[in-house]
């Protein structure tokens, strides 16, 4: 258990005399024996950081840290860092019990120590009763356990690093297994990194996430955090499902509008905005537009359903509003019996909206 | 009209993947097939596209038999999970390619203003002189399906073509699905094992499970009339709560016992059996924390909780079973809290605990009762 820094990171890969610059400045720093997530597309610079960690990569400029010794030119298997990989490696050539049991005979611990190590890690991670299997017959989500076992079994890890560990667990089993490893890290207490492009897995696993977009950090943060106070546009549309909705919005002073319709305009708003500034956008989450089937106080926006979208536990609607370019998601209970081409009216109470100008997010006081 | 699969075998060597299954899809649906990794999806599209043939069984197309007819020369595209596009072409010419072999003969300007048409729908039209290799995962992708649909194709199968994209892409890509199938005039059939894929974008909705077509119908009918706990419970996220629990008669009075402390009075009891077990489905989304007036309350420990944004997936464990509890706002509990919740036993599901049939349900949906 150990803390990891990585100080001011670059990564460039050189193919053909082309350089692409795949890690730009990274500074992040994973204190010890926390949970921590790193999110964000495809081709965002994720996995290399993450191979820069455990040391299949190392970087162009720049130092990594454990426990405040430089291993930045160590290879991997001299860092003690465990690694979880996208498609599960467990040996079918042994039942469960030689497979967790397998870094520790390596390292000549006596068998009877095995055989305790090795009860407890099945015990935290629900493989108990299969020990005499062949996970060999497993499917990915059982066949994952396996392999997080097998990394988290020595005393000696320094921290466990996940590689979109969900890419062939079927939707269903998804929740079983997000349980079982944030519970098993929580227990005991390794310092980990987890690195999806799916933000339920992030945030449900850490207590901070970095997002990352185009080679760069652009937050780090609580979960709640980058929900609630996204940094950018970016970061509000990619964390979340839908995405925050953004809209082109006018401020005069006085009013917030956008197109021809005011919407509620707070004092903060008043003290934080110039009137002066363009490229203004308006932030609010799905789940906070207001929505009436008749016009009402603060719901006065006229809006036509284009599109519903049945989600499982929930129905996600769009809207578009005229004289308005971009349309409006709406997160709706299942009972809410809307369809296509449907009349609702919409509104956006204060307490609600971020504001971003240029894309980046306008302090505005609000929560 | 629309596809018929009729008594379908498909074995690859010993192995029986598909067994005796009957499927009709209906001209102009959005269908979906859903079934976890691994279940037969792909091997059904493609028997049914005819990339492969059957083992045993037909395929008709509007009535016709095409069983034995290859795929070169049957009105159908198909898009894979992999984005496959040829390297050396570019994005327009990758689109174009299924017009310039076709027996067709069409001028350079009827190819061209189909190719802006479907790179329009797809959004790509900005991109279409790049070469593959410089778009991203989601743009080959659409180039892939814009290909699929140039030719306007009678059938159009996908074989979870949003696999191997970011869920933001995923995302964006669900909602233009819908507005494509509105546009072209094709009969999609759509393998994926994601719930929420298929709920929202299919009219019509197979659940694929042991070698066979278990259930089959309109979106909402099988969402909210499961013929069998598998579907009630896969086709829900998160999953639908299942409770074992026995049929109690005690003098007039019919009660499931979940547990010792958790009775629910029965209803249609005329269709159950006294001692015998049944499953009790329940939608995570109906489980609500707090007494509930007309409900049934019952004690329950937190185990774990996923917080996402503005919505709360609470695990939790009643008595050695698990419920799960989805919550619209953001409700921290921390591990080992008892918790009192409640259900309204009118959305309750029955279901056969031995053959897993569906047995009866609490509230009729607003679809009326079934058959």
């Amino acid at each position: 258990m150990s803390k990891i820094e990585l100080r001011d990171i670059t990564h460039v890969y050189e193919s053909g005399g082309e350089e692409t610059v795949a890690v730009r400045d990274v500074n992040l720093t994973l204190e010890e024996g926390t949970s921590n997530a790193l999110i964000g597309p495809s081709g965002c610079g994720k996995t290399t950081l993450l191979n820069i960690i455990s040391g299949l990569l190392t970087p162009t400029e720049g130092e990594v840290l454990i426990d405040g010794k430089d291993v930045t030119e160590l290879p991997p298997q001299d860092r003690d860092i465990a690694q979880v990989f996208q498609f599960p490696v467990v040996y079918d050539s042994m039942d469960v019990f030689g497979n967790l049991a397998f870094p520790l005979r390596n390292r000549n611990v006596p068998e009877s120590e095995i055989e305790s190590r090795v009860q407890e890690t099945a015990e935290l991670l629900g493989l108990a009763d299969r020990l005499d299997e062949n996970p060999g017959s497993f499917g990915p989500e059982w066949s994952q356990l396996v392999s997080l076992g097998r990394g988290i079994i020595r005393h000696d890890t320094t921290a466990l690093l996940f590689d979109e560990p969900m890419t062939d667990v079927d939707p269903g089993r998804k929740l079983t297994l997000r349980r079982r490893i944030s519970q098993a890290q929580r227990r005991l207490k390794v310092t980990s990194l987890y690195v999806t492009h799916d933000q339920h897995e992030a945030l449900t696993f850490a207590n901070k996430a970095a997002v990352m977009n185009k080679g760069r950090i652009v937050q780090y943060g609580a979960p709640e955090k980058l929900y609630n106070e996204p940094v950018s546009t970016f970061v509000g549309n990619f964390i979340g499902s839908p995405g925050m909705n953004f809209i082109d919005c006018e401020f005069d002073g006085e009013k917030l509008k956008i197109g021809e319709f005011e919407v509620g305009s707070s004092e903060d708003f008043r003290n934080k905005l110039d009137p002066d500034w363009t490229g203004l956008e308006l932030g609010i989450r799905p789940n906070l537009v207001g929505v009436s089937d008749e016009p009402s106080e603060g719901k006065k926006i006229p809006a036509t359903v284009t599109l519903t979208e049945h989600l499982g536990s929930y129905q996600i609607i769009t809207l578009s509003v005229e004289g308005l370019g971009t349309e409006i998601k709406v997160e709706l209970p299942l009972e809410n019996r809307t369809s296509e081409g449907g009349k609702l009216f919409i509104g956006m109470d204060p307490e609600n909206i971020r504001l971003f100008r240029k894309g980046e997010a306008v302090d505005n006081g609000a929560k | 009209m629309g596809i018929e699969v009729s008594n379908l075998t498909k074995n690859y060597g010993s192995e029986v993947v598909l067994e005796d299954l009957n499927l009709n899809v209906p001209d102009n649906s959005f269908t979906s097939i859903v079934a976890p990794t691994g279940a037969g999806k792909t091997t059904l599209l493609r028997v049914m596209a005819g990339v492969e043939k059957p083992t045993d069984g037909k395929v008709y197309y509007d009535g016709a038999d095409v069983t034995d007819i290859p795929v070169q020369k049957r009105n159908i595209s198909m898009v894979y999970q992999q984005f496959i596009n040829y390297p050396s072409l570019t994005l327009y010419e990758n689109i174009a390619s299924p017009l310039r072999v076709s027996d067709e003969d069409l001028s350079e300007d009827e190819i061209d203003s189909r190719v802006h048409e479907v790179a329009e729908l797809l959004n790509i039209e900005s991109l279409l002189d790049h070469l593959p290799e410089e778009a991203s995962g989601g743009e080959k992708q659409r180039t892939a399906i814009a290909r699929a649909l140039i030719k306007n194709p009678q059938f159009t199968f996908l074989d979870e073509p949003l696999a191997n994209l970011d869920y933001k892409l995923r995302e964006e890509l669900r909602g233009q699905f819908q507005v494509i199938f509105k546009e072209e005039e094709s009969t999609f059939i759509y393998a994926t094992p994601a719930p929420e894929d298929a709920l929202s974008m299919s009219t019509h909705i197979g659940f694929l499970h042991d070698r066979d077509i278990l259930q089959f119908g309109e979106r909402e009918e099988v969402y909210y009339h499961p013929d069998y706990v598998e579907v009630g419970s896969y086709l829900n996220e998160p999953p639908m709560n299942v409770l074992s629990a026995e049929l109690i008669k005690k003098e007039d009075n019919y009660y499931f016992k979940v547990s010792d402390d958790l009775h629910i009075e029965a209803f249609d009891y005329e269709k159950l059996e006294p001692g015998r077990s049944y499953l009790l489905g329940i939608r995570p989304q109906e489980v609500e924390i707090g007494e509930m007036e007309g409900g049934i309350s019952f004690e329950t420990l937190v185990s774990f909780n996923e917080i996402v944004g503005s919505t709360t997936t609470l695990h939790s464990d009643h008595k050695e079973q698990e419920i799960i509890i989805f919550v619209p706002e953001v409700q921290r509990r921390p591990e080992g809290e008892q918790l009192t919740v409640s259900i309204d036993p009118q959305k309750l599901y029955v279901f056969n605990e031995e053959t897993s049939e569906f047995v009866t349900q609490g509230a009729k949906t607003t679809l009326g009762e079934k058959k």
